[in-house]
């Protein structure tokens, strides 16, 4: 084998001639290696085995190794772990710095996670694929800008490239102004189906948010201002906020397409995205600030929870009656994903959250 | 082939596509070349063109393959193939290769072959609808016998039984008759009527009949077929409108094409695994998405285990599978790991016969594999 190895060189150069004048011979030395090597014999013999031989030694050839950078930074394309341990790997762009807010847990980062091969039917006009022949990994990606999401750095298994600089800045521009996409039911359930997997890219991400709040629930009763600081940067995939309660009613009309499409849907996890956005947008109107949070991580219940006041979160249906939950002791609803299963969500006509007096 | 040698012949393709600087020798593009000869012939064998594809249609389908591999230019089948390489899956890189053999198979194929491809579309969709309206019985899938009645021990896989064929009527049918509808269905009948205590795979039946065409060039499938008007293929589904047409519908034929489909390649990919990786499948399913299922389809308790039990993915499976080994002797092996294997394998075998469907249609083909899931292993779902 060591022998074929050391005239590779000399054989190629041979094939390539002899692909473009069939009549030519080859050298002595390569003569001698070919009646003694069958394998070279019947690769040289093959038309068919000789052009990939010659093609991909080329290619070999002129390839460029790729070096793992010693930074982590914007426009990096990773292969990624998640999930279980045989699970496939996914591939995301690296779209923020490095951060870990909160002590207890481990270092991230933001990935956009890339879609190989896209299927025209399901992208909009808005949507940024980048085409084989210019982006480093040569198959068509998508950059579901619309998906970027936390995952923590260990996950991260190789670096496989860069984007380029103009790529770059049109993925900037996407994640900080992104636009808003018409989406016809094929994209729609399309994005809906990669945001499920996303949940699943960043679920060791709020994993360890829920286990140093737990952590610290034990510790504490009160909410610890290290972790709303990190819940604030980790950002919108975390689907978290804050509000002040102040002895007013929150009322938030259930107007949104979101909403009407949920309850056409009947899933669970698409009631509990329209019930949290319902919420969160409740919250966010009323421009309220510190000690409620309503959190909904893609799996599990929705939580609501107040660290200083006691109140009461009522679905108020379209034919006038009423479905009541109250915080427990640490101010805290859960709503579980079998509540919402029996909750008739097109007949909502509000949620109401009231503070109530201990 | 054994699954080294599978894997070798793959793991040189993956290394071809990803450039990933592993030195490749001689004798890997031996390797890769005995490697797709050897899966051009399991196609031959699973579908019985041992008779009507020659030595050289092998080599030239092999050789356009390799070819292929050259590509400069974004053919669909390479990207998904690249895909599948950088995702490090050899199993689906194995479904891609399978399918574009026989595509390219097909391609190559002189006149001949093309009606033989033909023919044999045509005795499968006429054994479908004379199981459909129960002249004949469905024993498993793609397996057909005259009656379910008996205890049916399964037909030669190479040939229907000469004494038998020659004895019965059809052969002089078939050759006067230019094969029109109603010809080809009473052969199939008398065929079948002929071994009552056997069942035969459905190409094996093609196989059988088509040595009785003598004009194989009069066959054309609108004679054989009527035609229907409901023959929409799935790359011709509309786009739905903004407000959610229901139009996005798969039509009834596209959907059942593109589960044959699944089920021809999984049995070509899986062979005396096929049982327990399809029910590997289902248990699999009905953890992902019980609301496709009922405790009818199931049987109560298996639906108590699959859809409503709070084990893992795999503990669930294994019980499922241990249950149905037990209740009715089948030859499943039941370990853990063999468990997660294989339904591992139904995953990365199923992921590249979706990978061109929407998210949206593929959710459609789901519930009608689910469906026909169901229907090939109703028996054994049902308790003892």
């Amino acid at each position: 084998m060591n022998e074929c190895k050391k005239i590779e060189r000399k054989l190629v150069e041979f094939l390539e001639k002899k692909q473009k004048n069939p009549d030519t011979a080859p050298s002595t030395k390569v003569k001698k290696h070919l009646e003694a090597c069958q394998d070279c014999s019947h690769v040289a013999n093959s038309p068919v085995l000789s052009k990939l031989f010659t093609h991909f030694w080329r290619k070999a050839e002129s390839a460029v190794e790729l070096e793992t950078p010693d930074k982590l930074a914007f426009g990096q394309i990773w292969k990624f772990s998640y999930g279980a341990k045989d699970s496939k790997p996914a591939f995301g762009v690296i779209s923020s710095e490095k951060f870990r807010a909160f002590e207890q847990v481990s270092e991230a980062i933001r990935i956009t996670p890339i879609f190989f091969n896209p299927r025209e039917k399901e992208l909009s006009t808005e949507d940024y694929h980048i085409p084989s022949y210019e982006n480093p990994l040569e198959i068509p990606i998508l950059l579901e800008y619309w998906n970027e999401r936390p995952i923590l750095v260990s996950q991260l298994a190789e670096f496989m490239g860069m984007l380029t600089e103009t790529q770059q800045a049109r993925l900037h521009k996407l994640l900080t102004n992104p636009p808003e996409a018409k989406l016809n039911r094929t994209m729609q359930i399309f994005r809906e189906y990669e945001l499920e997997k996303g949940n699943l890219y960043s679920a060791a991400v709020f994993n360890e948010l829920i286990e140093a709040e737990k952590a610290y629930e034990q510790e504490t009763e009160k909410a610890p201002e290290p972790l709303l600081k990190l819940v604030l940067q980790i950002g919108k995939q975390i689907y978290e906020t804050t509000i002040d309660l102040i002895n007013e009613n929150l009322v938030a009309p259930l107007k949104s397409p979101n909403l009407v499409y949920a309850a056409s849907e009947a899933d669970s996890f698409k009631k509990a995205k329209s019930i949290y956005n319902n919420l969160y947008n409740l919250i966010e109107e009323n421009g309220m600030l510190k000690t409620f949070e309503v959190r909904y991580t893609g799996q599990g219940p929705i939580r609501i929870k107040s660290s200083s006041e006691s109140f009461e979160l009522s679905f108020i249906f379209k034919d006038g009656k009423e479905e009541t939950l109250q915080s427990g002791s640490a101010n805290k609803i859960e709503i579980t994903q079998e509540y919402l299963k029996n909750l008739d969500i097109a007949q909502l006509d509000s949620i109401v959250i009231t503070a109530v007096e201990k | 082939m054994n699954n080294k040698n599978k894997f070798g012949f793959l793991e040189v393709i993956e290394s071809l596509l990803l450039n990933n600087k592993r030195h490749i020798s001689a004798r890997d593009y031996i390797e890769l070349e005995s490697g797709i000869h050897a899966s051009i012939r399991k196609i031959i064998k699973r579908h019985e063109l041992q008779n009507v594809i020659q030595e050289e249609q092998i080599t030239e389908t092999a050789g356009n393959f390799m070819l292929e591999l050259l590509a400069p230019s974004e053919t669909s089948f390479i990207m998904k193939l690249k895909a599948a390489a950088i995702n490090g899956s050899l199993q689906e890189e194995y479904g891609y290769i399978l399918a574009r053999l026989f595509t390219l198979l097909k391609e190559n194929a002189p006149q001949n072959v093309q009606e033989y491809f033909l023919f044999s579309d045509a005795v499968k969709k006429t054994l479908k609808k004379l199981a459909k309206s129960d002249k004949i019985s469905q024993i498993k899938l793609g397996c057909y016998a005259i009656s379910a009645t008996s205890e049916l021990a399964q037909g030669s896989t190479i040939s229907f039984p000469q004494e038998i064929v020659a004895k019965i009527p059809l052969k002089r049918q078939l050759v006067n008759t230019n094969v029109k509808n109603m010809y080809l269905e009473e052969s199939i009948i008398q065929l079948l009527t002929a071994c009552p205590a056997m069942y035969f795979r459905a190409n094996v039946i093609a196989s059988a009949l088509y040595k009785y065409v003598e004009q194989p060039s009069a066959i054309s499938i609108e004679e054989i077929m009527p035609v229907n008007s409901d023959n929409t293929t799935a790359k011709n589904i509309e786009i739905p409108d903004m407000s959610g047409n229901p139009d996005s519908q798969m039509s009834s034929t596209a959907l059942d094409e593109a589960v044959s489909d699944i089920f021809a390649l999984f049995d070509l990919q899986n062979e005396d695994k096929k049982d327990t990786v399809l029910l590997c499948g289902l248990g699999y399913f009905a953890k992902l998405c019980p609301d496709f299922f009922t405790p009818e389809d199931l049987g109560q308790d298996n639906y108590e285990l699959l859809c409503a039990s709070a084990l893992g993915e795999t503990d669930t499976i294994q019980i499922f599978l241990d249950k149905i080994a037990k209740s009715h002797l089948l030859k499943v092996k039941t370990g853990r790991t063999t468990t997660s294997n294989m339904t591992n394998f139904f995953k990365n075998s199923l992921s590249p016969l979706l990978q061109d469907y929407t998210i949206e249609e593929q959710r459609q083909i789901i519930r009608a594999l689910v469906h026909r899931l169901l229907e090939e292993y109703a028996p054994l779902l049902k308790s003892r």
